[in-house]
C-alpha cells in the first residue's frame, strides 16, 4: 500500500505553490459550474487533499436563503447533509459567519449534539480532517462563501505545511467566491430580464425611498410604481420589494 | 416567510437537459462536460432554503450510486427514472464518441 505524503513534505516540493496557483488562475476562464468544479478538483489534488466543497450562501435573510454547493468530493455527503437540513446547524458554517481566518476543523468545537453529528458525517466522506476557509463579502452584503478542504488522513493539516496551504486555500476561496458572484449576477440579469428602469427602482428601494418619493422622482403615479415592483418581485421570485433590492445588491446588480 | 421558486435560478441552457418535478420543488440540469457528466440539482422546499448542488461524475456507477442515495427518488420516481435514462444516454454517447476516436 502506497504511503500518503504528509502535507509538510508536499508543501516543500518546489512546484507545490506554483501548481496550485496556476490551477486557481484557470478559474478566470471558467464559464460554467462544470469548469469551476473541475478547477476545484484539480486544486484539491495539487494541495494533496482528498475532498473539497465550496458553498456560497446568503445569511440572515430568509426571503431568499440559498445554498449553492460546488462539490469536488463524494456528492452523497451533500445529499445526507441536505436531507437533515444541517446547513443551519453546521459548526463550520457558523464559524465562517463570524470569522475571516481559516481554521482547522478540530479547532472549531461543536457546541451541540447536532453539530457533532455534522462533523461526524463529514468524516465519513473524506473530511476526517478539515480546513475551513471563510470567504466573506464586504459591507452590508450577506452573501458569503466557505471552502472546506478535507483529508481522509487524521490531523493532515497539523504539520509544518499548514501555513503554506492556508495561503493557497485562502486564495482559492476568495477566487471561487468572486467567480460565483459574477456568475450569479450575469444569470440574474439575463434570466430575470431586468431593465434599466427596474434597476433604477431597485436602487431607490435600496436607499429606503418611499413609493411617493420614487413616483415624484420618476414622474409616475404611485400605483404605477407599485405595479412595477410587483412585476419585478415575480420575475425575481421574491415576496416583496425589500427582498428584491436586497437580492439585487447581494448579486452586485445594483 | 415563504420562498417562491425563482425562474432565474434555473437559467435555460441550450446545451443542457433540464428536468423538473411537476410541483417545481426539484429540478436537475444535466449535460456532458469536458471532465464528465455535469449534474446540477436544485431543491426548493416550501419555507426552506433553496439548495443547489453542482458536481461532475466521471463514471456511470458513481452517478448511479448518487441517485440511489437520494431520498427524493421516492417522492419523484418518474423524474428519477428520466434522469437515469438521460444520464445513461449521455454516458453512452460519450463512450461512442471516444470509440470512434
Amino acid at each position: 500500500m502506497q504511503m500518503r505524503k504528509p502535507l509538510a513534505e508536499l508543501a516543500r516540493e518546489p512546484a507545490f505553490s506554483d501548481n496550485v496557483l496556476a490551477t486557481i488562475r484557470l478559474l478566470a476562464r471558467a464559464t460554467d459550474e462544470a469548469q469551476a468544479v473541475d478547477v476545484l478538483a484539480a486544486a484539491c489534488e495539487h494541495m494533496g487533499t482528498d475532498a473539497a466543497a465550496f458553498v456560497s450562501f446568503v445569511r440572515d435573510d430568509p426571503s431568499h436563503e440559498s445554498f449553492r454547493f460546488l462539490l469536488a468530493c463524494d456528492p452523497v455527503w451533500c445529499l445526507e447533509y441536505e436531507r437533515r437540513a444541517w446547513y443551519t446547524d453546521d459548526p463550520w458554517l457558523q464559524y465562517s459567519l463570524n470569522h475571516t481566518e481559516p481554521a482547522r476543523g478540530e479547532d472549531i468545537l461543536p457546541g451541540t449534539a447536532q453539530q457533532r453529528a455534522v462533523v461526524e458525517l463529514a468524516a465519513q466522506f473524506d473530511f476526517m480532517s478539515a480546513l475551513i476557509v471563510p470567504a466573506p463579502s464586504s459591507g452590508a452584503l450577506t452573501r458569503m462563501g466557505v471552502l472546506c478542504l478535507g483529508s481522509s488522513v487524521p490531523a493532515f493539516f497539523n504539520d509544518d505545511g499548514y501555513l503554506a496551504l492556508k495561503v493557497l486555500a485562502r486564495s482559492l476561496a476568495m477566487e471561487l467566491h468572486e467567480w460565483w458572484i459574477a456568475r450569479i449576477k450575469n444569470e440574474l440579469i439575463a434570466s430575470a430580464r431586468l431593465t434599466d428602469e427596474d434597476l433604477t427602482l431597485l436602487m431607490h428601494e435600496r436607499l429606503g425611498h418611499s413609493t411617493k418619493f420614487i413616483a415624484s422622482k420618476l414622474d409616475m403615479s404611485p400605483n404605477s410604481i407599485n405595479s412595477r415592483f410587483q412585476r419585478m418581485n415575480a420575475k425575481l421570485g421574491v415576496p416583496n420589494r425589500k427582498s428584491a433590492a436586497q437580492l439585487a445588491a447581494e448579486y452586485g446588480v445594483i | 416567510m415563504s420562498t417562491t421558486f425563482a425562474a432565474w435560478a434555473l437559467a435555460h441552457r441550450p446545451d443542457a437537459l433540464t428536468l423538473r418535478s411537476t410541483d417545481g420543488v426539484l429540478a436537475f440540469t444535466v449535460r456532458w462536460a469536458a471532465c464528465g457528466l455535469f449534474v446540477e440539482r436544485v431543491l426548493q422546499r416550501p419555507k426552506a432554503a433553496r439548495v443547489v448542488q453542482a458536481t461532475v461524475f466521471d463514471t456511470p456507477p458513481s452517478f448511479q450510486r448518487w441517485c440511489d442515495a437520494d431520498p427524493a427518488r421516492f417522492e419523484y420516481p418518474l423524474l428519477y427514472s428520466k434522469l437515469r435514462r438521460d444520464a445513461a444516454e449521455l454516458f453512452a454517447g460519450h463512450a461512442d464518441a471516444q470509440a470512434a476516436g
